[in-house]
C-alpha cells in the first residue's frame, strides 16, 4: 500500500519517530526508572534504525526499536536502582485534609512506590504499560513478544502484589 | 463471570456498565482503584518530540552515521579502477619520496646509502636522494661538501648546481658551494660533467669549477683533510678558504686590505682556531685579530704593497 518506502525515507523516519518515540521512552523508563537513560536509549534505538533502514520495512520498525531498546537497557541500566517520580496531583486538596489523613496518604504513597520499584522488571513493565499508558493486552503482548495470556498474567500478578503491599498494613 | 475475567476486562477498558457494577462490589476494588490512580501519577518523561527529533538528526549528522546506509556497492569495474588509481598514486608517491640528510655549521655526519656506500657529510651541507629503486638509479643531490666511498654497481651520480660527478665504484670528495665546486678522486675513476664538457679524473687528481672555469689539480693525500678534522685546499682562492674557516668555527671573518683571490694550498685544523688562523695567514704574511668569540679580523701586513 503506502509502505513502499523503506525507513530511509526521511518523512517515513520522522513519522516513526513522532509516533513511536514517546511510548518507547516510557517502555525503558518503566523498566529502569531512569529518565535520562530512557531518553538516551530511545535516541540510540532510532539511530540504529536509521543505520539499518534499508533492511527494515516500516511495519517492522516498531518491533525492531523495542528489541534494540531492550538490548540497550540490558547492557546499560539493568541492575541499577529503579526510582520513579510522581506528580503531586493531590496538592490542591491537601489543605482540606486532616494531618492524620495526610500522614496516611504519605505512608500509602511511600509503601506503594517501594512496591512498584520492587516488582520484577517484566511484571512492572507490562503493568505500567497497561495502567499508565492504557495499552491493551494485545499491544503489550506484541511489544514484549509474548502471548496475550502471558501479558495478562504479568499484569495480574503485578496488581495483586501491589494490592497485598498496601492491604497488609 | 469469573473475577479474573472481570479484572481482564477492567484492565483492557472493556467492561460494560453492568459488568462494572459487578466489578465494583469486589472486596479488592477499592485497592485496585487506589493503585490505579496512584500509578497514573507517575511522572513520565515527556520530552518535546520535535526538539528531540532535531537532536536526533544532529546526532545522525555528527556521527556521520546518516550517510552510512546510503553506501551502495560500486560496479566491479569501478572497484578495479579505484584500486588501480590508488596503486598508481602510491607508486608515484613512494617513488618520489626523498630522503635527506643535513648538517649545520660546525657539525659533521656519517651515513650509509641503501647500497651500503658510505657518505661523510661536512658541515653546513645537504644531501637528498630517492630511496626507491636506489640500486638501479644511484643519484643524489649535494649542496656543500661530502666524501663518498661508493660500492660497485650502477653509475653513481652526484648532482650539484655547478656540475655532475659520475663514478662506478670509488672514493672521492665533492665540494660544492654556490657556483663553485671541486672534486678530488682518491680511488678509481671519477667523471665530472659541466654542461657539454666532461672530464675524467684518475686517482690523485682533482678538478674544480670556479666562475664556470674548469681547473685541474693534484692531491697527495688518501683522504680529504676534513675527515681528519682538517680542511685541506689545493690552489683555491683565499676567499673560499676564509668561507670554510667561518663555517668550521661558526665565526664571522672581516677582511681588511687583502686580495681574497690569492691562491692557497694547504690545510688548517678544525679544532684549534688559533692554529687554523696561523695556517691560513702565515703563508701570505697576513695579520689576524680575534675580536671576540664570534668575530675575527684578517688584515694585510702593515705597509705591504
Amino acid at each position: 500500500m503506502e509502505n513502499e518506502n523503506d525507513c530511509c525515507d526521511e518523512r517515513t523516519f520522522d513519522k516513526l519517530f513522532r509516533d513511536l518515540s514517546p511510548s518507547l521512552q516510557n517502555f525503558i523508563y518503566f523498566k529502569s526508572g531512569n529518565r535520562a537513560r530512557s531518553m538516551d536509549i530511545t535516541q540510540e534505538a532510532f539511530i540504529r534504525l536509521w543505520e539499518n533502514c534499508r533492511k527494515i520495512p516500516p511495519l517492522k520498525a516498531k518491533s525492531f526499536l523495542y528489541t534494540v531498546a531492550n538490548n540497550l537497557f540490558l547492557n546499560v541500566v539493568a541492575h541499577q536502582k529503579v526510582v520513579f517520580t510522581y506528580q503531586n496531583q493531590k496538592k490542591t486538596r491537601i489543605d482540606e485534609q486532616s494531618p492524620q489523613y495526610m500522614l496516611e496518604e504519605k505512608e500509602f504513597g511511600e509503601r506503594l512506590s517501594r512496591a512498584i520499584e520492587q516488582l520484577s522488571e517484566v511484571q512492572r513493565t507490562a503493568f505500567l504499560m497497561s495502567r499508565v499508558e492504557g495499552k491493551k493486552y494485545k499491544e503489550i503482548a506484541e511489544i514484549l513478544g509474548i502471548s496475550e495470556k502471558a501479558a495478562g498474567k504479568r499484569i495480574h500478578d503485578a496488581l495483586e502484589s501491589l494490592r497485598r503491599s498496601i492491604e497488609n498494613i | 463471570m469469573k473475577k479474573k475475567d472481570l479484572l481482564d476486562k477492567w484492565l483492557n477498558d472493556e467492561l460494560t456498565p453492568e459488568e462494572f457494577e459487578v466489578f465494583r462490589t469486589l472486596p479488592e476494588f477499592s485497592s485496585y482503584q487506589k493503585i490505579d490512580s496512584f500509578v497514573k501519577s507517575i511522572d513520565l518523561p515527556r520530552p518535546d518530540r520535535e526538539i528531540t527529533l532535531k537532536e536526533l538528526k544532529l546526532k545522525l549528522k555528527d556521527a556521520n552515521r546518516a550517510r552510512k546506509p546510503k553506501v551502495r556497492s560500486l560496479p566491479f569495474i569501478y572497484k578495479v579502477a579505484a584500486i588501480l588509481v590508488l596503486a598508481i598514486a602510491s607508486y608515484f608517491f613512494i617513488s618520489n619520496l626523498e630522503v635527506s640528510h643535513r648538517t649545520d655549521i660546525a657539525v659533521r655526519l656519517q651515513f650509509e646509502l641503501p647500497d651500503r656506500s658510505q657518505v661523510q657529510l661536512n658541515n653546513d651541507s645537504r644531501i637528498s636522494y630517492k630511496k626507491f629503486k636506489w640500486n638501479s638509479n644511484r643519484s643524489l643531490a649535494l649542496e656543500g661538501e661530502a666524501f663518498f666511498e661508493v660500492e660497485e654497481g650502477e653509475t653513481f651520480s652526484v648532482v650539484t648546481d655547478a656540475g655532475i660527478v659520475t663514478v662506478l665504484g670509488t672514493k672521492f670528495n665533492v665540494y660544492s658551494r654556490g657556483d663553485s665546486m671541486s672534486v678530488s678522486c682518491f680511488e678509481g675513476l671519477v667523471r665530472l660533467t659541466k654542461g657539454e664538457v666532461s672530464i675524467e679524473l684518475t686517482e690523485g687528481r682533482t678538478a674544480g669549477i670556479t666562475n664556470g672555469e674548469l681547473e685541474l689539480g693534484q692531491t697527495y693525500v688518501s683522504r680529504p683533510g676534513w675527515l681528519y678534522n682538517e680542511s685541506a685546499f689545493e690552489d683555491i682562492a683565499l676567499r673560499y678558504v676564509i668561507e670554510e674557516l667561518e663555517k668550521q668555527y661558526d665565526i664571522s671573518i672581516i677582511t681588511e686590505n687583502i686580495d681574497v683571490n690569492l691562491r692557497f694550498s694547504g690545510s688548517f685544523p678544525n679544532d684549534d682556531l688559533e692554529a687554523a688562523l696561523q695556517a691560513v695567514t702565515l703563508p701570505f704574511n697576513l695579520n689576524y685579530r680575534i675580536d671576540n668569540k664570534n668575530v675575527v679580523t684578517i688584515s694585510g701586513a702593515y705597509g705591504s704593497e
